[in-house]
């Protein structure tokens, strides 16, 4: 999937990404290839995002927004 | 014929100021550049962040149109309060930008059709000049922020739009207007008035494409912008609730556009306060010229005067020549 993380001070992430997993208001999601489409409120916490290379990154996340498109894209609005 | 000390005196003092405006016109330019940069690393997140809101509007006029009623930032009722945002700098120095924006506002308290006047408003500053003239005119001052001048951090923009919005949803006013400075070129800044709240959605995008200048560097940015994925049909599951996710959205959105607004505001008035410089800089290079000139005239005049001197008393006291 396509992974894209935005914050207003820049792009965080971008590219290719196997495992997004992140805490929302309702838990926390992990997302992968084909996941349905969502729209979520993420919660403060850490995101943890696997690479092509299958290495993890961490990025820290006070509050934003969780998209999922159609055909493996996500968005997340981080601050 | 002005004496040599006073015109050396003169002449310094000016080459010290032509000093200080070339540096100062340097540094306006060094910030204006600053500023704009951060203003395009806002974009993509913008831009995103209206994507989103335009799926959640959507999936809810399918889903349960009856969701976006009601929701209070969006919701336009009767302004019997407006606060009106005056966007200005701290310091002088900067040409005709200030005084653009206090005209602008000048002239929309004076329109017949306008209910607003300097007694009925209530106003929030930014930049201490706005605020001194607000407070000279006899205007309600809410709040003055300061030091926005330099580019801005995230945490102060907060701080500006948790009071407006708070203010907004507690009723102390029930529209707010901004009067600042638009970003045209690095040349041309033009004063404008837009609405923040009520939230409309077009204004929003409006403002977030206005942070693009229309000429110059960075303005081949505009296009790219422009085209953007409306109109797919999606059906989301939207957690919690669509609702939910607008009403935690909307405030998102609107402090961004506030940090475009003051980074646009910010650009305007290093590049006014550049061209001011330049002007500066140039009129005292010519003074500097014009007082050289002078300088090195009298200092002639003075030499020719003194052989004149020597040679008549010599002349004088030796009639014969020898």
């Amino acid at each position: 999937m396509r992974l894209r993380i935005h914050s207003l001070r820049g792009t965080l992430y971008d590219g290719k990404a196997k495992r997004l997993t992140i805490p929302t208001e309702v838990g926390e999601i992990t997302v992968l290839d084909d996941h349905e489409p969502l729209i979520s409120v993420t919660k403060e916490g850490l995101a943890i995002v696997e690479d092509a290379g299958g290495k993890e990154q961490f990025f820290r996340i006070n509050s934003g927004f969780l998209e999922v498109k159609p055909g493996s894209e996500v968005l997340v609005l981080a601050d | 014929m002005a004496s040599l000390t006073h015109l050396k005196k003169r002449l310094s003092g000016i080459k010290s100021i032509n000093q200080i405006t070339a540096a100062m016109e340097l540094v306006a330019a060094t910030k204006m550049r600053k500023a704009q940069e951060v203003a395009l690393g806002t974009r993509a997140y913008a831009w995103s962040a209206l994507e989103l809101l335009s799926h959640i509007i959507k999936s809810l006029e399918e889903h349960a149109p009856e969701g976006l009623f009601h929701i209070p930032l969006l919701t336009r009722r009767e302004a019997k309060k407006t606060a009106i945002v005056v966007v200005t700098s701290d310091k002088g120095l900067v040409g005709s930008f200030n005084s653009s924006v206090l005209r602008r506002l000048e002239k929309f308290l004076k329109e017949e059709t306008n209910p607003h006047n300097w007694e009925n408003v209530t106003f929030i500053a930014v930049g201490q000049k706005g605020a001194d003239y607000v407070k000279k005119r006899g205007g309600v001052l809410h709040h003055v922020f300061t030091s926005y001048g330099d580019v801005i951090r995230l945490d102060q923009i907060s701080e500006l739009a948790s009071e407006i919005v708070d203010g907004y949803l507690e009723g102390i006013w029930d529209e707010v207007l901004v009067f600042s400075a638009n970003f045209i070129s690095a040349l041309r800044q033009e004063a404008v008035m837009r609405e923040l709240l009520p939230m409309d959605f077009e204004s929003v995008k409006n403002s977030i494409r206005e942070v693009v200048p229309e000429t110059g560097r960075y303005s081949d940015l505009k296009k790219e912008m422009l085209e953007s994925s409306e109109g797919r049909p999606l059906d989301y599951v939207i957690e919690p609730s669509p609702r939910d996710a607008l009403e935690k959205l909307l405030p998102h959105l609107l402090r961004i556009q506030i940090y475009d607004i003051m980074l646009e505001a910010n650009a305007s008035e290093h590049s006014a306060r550049r061209v001011a410089m330049k002007n500066a800089s140039d009129n005292a290079g010519e003074l500097i010229g014009n007082l050289t000139l002078l300088y090195n005239r009298s200092r002639q005049e003075l030499i020719t005067k003194e052989l004149t001197e020597i040679t008549s008393t010599v002349a004088a006291i030796n009639p014969m020549g020898n």
